[in-house]
């Protein structure tokens, strides 16, 4: 194991993991935060993963979950927020 | 372990480090606004570091640029979407007039 896995492993456990808690629990505008949370960590450990494989080319992944996690989010409180 | 293996081990190391604080930080906040404040930690500082680290290992090239690309995005996106998500919940706790509020 090298650095970027280490990394990449304590990622997992001590951000991911609370993350997920937060966002399987309580009402669900609170769970976004919990939401974003996870794919900003996860956008963090494919960034550490890419650079442990050696494969820049994977870079690819990260790139598309931010742009898709921020339209996806968006489109969440769209839907979550009261209509008057 | 040269200068820049060390910085690099700094960096990605910090950035680590801020990422579970960050998230620890934000298992414990009483309510789902201070829970916000932690989600830019992660984009504005943590992801940034580790971006950093990774440009120092790489050097400058596609590499470098991709992983450039991927940080702005998050640094930029973060705020944002804590603002939307702040503004979501202010409108379910009645702070904010949904009727009011800009689209």
């Amino acid at each position: 194991m090298n650095l970027w896995f280490a990394g990449c492993a304590v990622l997992l456990l001590g951000g991911l993991a609370p993350a997920m808690f937060l966002a399987f629990r309580g009402p669900d505008v609170h769970r976004l935060v919990g939401l974003q949370l996870v794919a900003s960590i996860t956008t963090i450990v494919f960034l550490l993963l890419c650079q442990g494989l050696r494969q820049p080319s994977y870079l690819i992944v990260p790139t598309v979950l931010v742009v898709l996690s921020f339209a996806g989010t968006l489109v969440f409180t769209r839907l979550l927020g009261r209509r008057g | 372990m040269n200068a820049a293996g060390v910085a690099v081990a700094v960096l990605v190391g910090g950035g680590v480090v801020v990422t579970v604080l960050a998230a620890l930080g934000a298992l414990r906040g009483r309510s789902v606004y201070v829970r916000l404040h932690y989600l830019t930690v992660v984009t504005s500082l943590a992801g940034p570091l580790v971006g950093l680290g990774l440009i120092v290992a790489n050097g400058l090239g596609l590499t470098a640029a991709s992983v450039l690309l991927i940080v702005v995005l998050q640094g930029i996106t973060g705020p944002a979407l804590g603002a939307a998500i702040g503004r979501v919940n202010a409108q379910r706790d009645n702070v904010v007039d949904a009727e009011r509020s800009p689209r």
